[in-house]
């Protein structure tokens, strides 16, 4: 009797903890994390419970960010919210794939896709299309 | 270390006793053959039953050790509630530990000085 | 990590000392098991009855002893065996109460439980005393000592045996039983008093 009591109690709590409990509201949230996931805002009381956890986790070094980091942390941060669970998983895994790539090597393929990116948001500001614009 | 000395005739009742010992030796000496075999068999069954108790001390079992293992039922359920506990709280700990690597994963790339979209299909 | 690999080689020294008890093990049992089942014999004096308690005290020292030292096996033999001969007792006395329970209406002639001393008493008035006679034979005389054995009453005996026969000291004598040295010297002195003159009477002089 005794024992099953115990095991019920410590069950609870091994699986109590890590669980959490329900989702949190977004009034409840501390000012710093409120500032790391302001873009949010709107659509966090909806968010499940789950992506809430792991985006308060998330969120915890943003004050210990550069300026410029924490523009493009909450830049980014709603497209990323966006993303099914697959999407934010394959993400994961090229990221953890390119920083195994050797720093040299790495920081070509950055210059070349920094190029490409350039060239894009010049293509979509002047509105002409790729296969017109003449390289000259 | 025969010191009943505050009886009579003590020495010679000493030497009845150690006389009737030897005739009793003697006559454990003489068992019949059905006995002897019946006590043979008698010992193998023990042997096997501590042979058959054996797997469960090997891993976690000394002399110096044994006071840890469980003896009665009661301990038994008591060391597999630990057990689970133990389980249990490693589980959280790595699911805990998971949650952390990706969290900081998730940020690395939130602030990577290459655009999101690099990353995203 | 660190200790699944150190318990393999653990593991590997225990796997070989359990053999090595093993072994022990059953040595021990095959030099005791023949006095052993005499003690068992004389308390109970029923063959099956005592091979049933020498195999369950064997087997409560394998399963439960049998990691212990060599030195310390005969004295946990001795023990665990007394234990089961008295739990034999027990188990006796209980059945003879529920069948004197249900046999309660018949005419009792010995309405009182079976007291080893009174039948010491019985032979002594009856049988007239044997004439001292030098050539009876070992085994007669063996057959005696037995016989006046399997009347002591049970304490006496245990103790008698495991002093004079195991040779324990008063002090192993009295764990074993669990009572005080005193105790074992007073069992010990009235069953070599009350064998020598059991014997006595059947003309047996051994002092």
């Amino acid at each position: 009797m005794r024992n099953s009591t115990i095991t019920a109690f410590l069950l609870l709590c091994l699986i109590g903890t890590p669980a959490g409990a329900a989702t949190t509201p977004w009034r409840s949230l501390p000012p710093v994390q409120q500032e790391a996931l302001a873009p949010l805002s709107q659509q966090w009381d909806s968010l499940p419970e789950q992506q809430q956890h792991r985006l308060l986790k998330t969120a915890k070094r943003y004050p210990n960010l550069s300026p410029e980091q924490k523009k493009r942390f909450r830049d980014r941060l709603e497209a990323w919210s966006k993303l099914t669970p697959e999407q934010r998983n394959a993400a994961r895994e090229k990221y953890r794939a390119f920083s195994k790539v050797p720093a040299e090597k790495r920081e070509q393929v950055k210059q070349m896709i920094r190029q490409d990116q350039e060239v894009k948001t010049l293509q979509f500001a002047s509105g002409v299309p790729a296969a017109a614009s003449g390289r000259d | 270390m025969n010191t009943n000395t505050n009886l009579p005739n003590n020495d010679s009742r000493d030497i009845a006793a150690e006389h009737i010992a030897k005739l009793l030796t003697r006559a454990a000496q003489r068992l019949d053959d059905n006995t002897v075999a019946a006590l043979r068999r008698a010992r193998n069954v023990a042997l096997e039953r501590q042979s058959q108790s054996k797997p469960v001390f090997v891993l976690s079992a000394g002399h110096g050790m044994r006071w840890l293992m469980p003896h009665s039922a009661h301990q038994w359920v008591a060391t597999i509630i630990l057990l689970v506990a133990i389980l249990f709280g490693g589980l959280s700990y790595w699911q805990h530990a998971h949650e952390n690597a990706l969290a900081r994963l998730d940020t690395a790339i939130l602030i990577d000085d290459l655009p999101l979209e690099v990353f995203v299909d | 990590m660190l200790a699944i690999k150190n318990l393999l080689p653990f593991a590997l020294v225990q796997g070989a000392t359990e053999l090595a008890n093993r072994t022990e093990l059953s040595q021990f049992l095959s030099t005791v098991e023949r006095r052993a089942y005499k003690q068992a014999l004389y308390a109970v004096r029923n063959e099956h009855t005592a091979l049933d308690i020498m195999q369950d005290a064997m087997i409560k020292l394998t399963e439960k002893y049998g990691g212990k030292p060599a030195a310390e096996l005969p004295l946990l033999f001795q023990r665990i065996l007394q234990n089961t001969i008295r739990d034999y007792y027990r188990r006796q006395k209980v059945q003879n109460a529920r069948t004197t329970l249900f046999s309660s209406f018949a005419p009792k002639n010995e309405d009182v439980e079976y007291d080893p001393l009174d039948n010491l008493k019985d032979d002594e008035n009856q049988s007239a005393p044997a004439a001292p006679d030098e050539s009876l034979q070992q085994s007669q005389v063996i057959a005696l000592i037995e016989e006046a054995l399997g009347k002591l009453p049970p304490r006496q005996r245990e103790a008698f045996l495991l002093r004079y026969w195991e040779g324990l000291d008063t002090a192993e004598t009295a764990t074993v039983m669990g009572c005080t040295e005193g105790s074992v010297k007073t069992h010990c002195s009235r069953a070599a008093h009350a064998l020598a003159a059991s014997l006595k009477e059947k003309g047996v002089d051994l002092s």
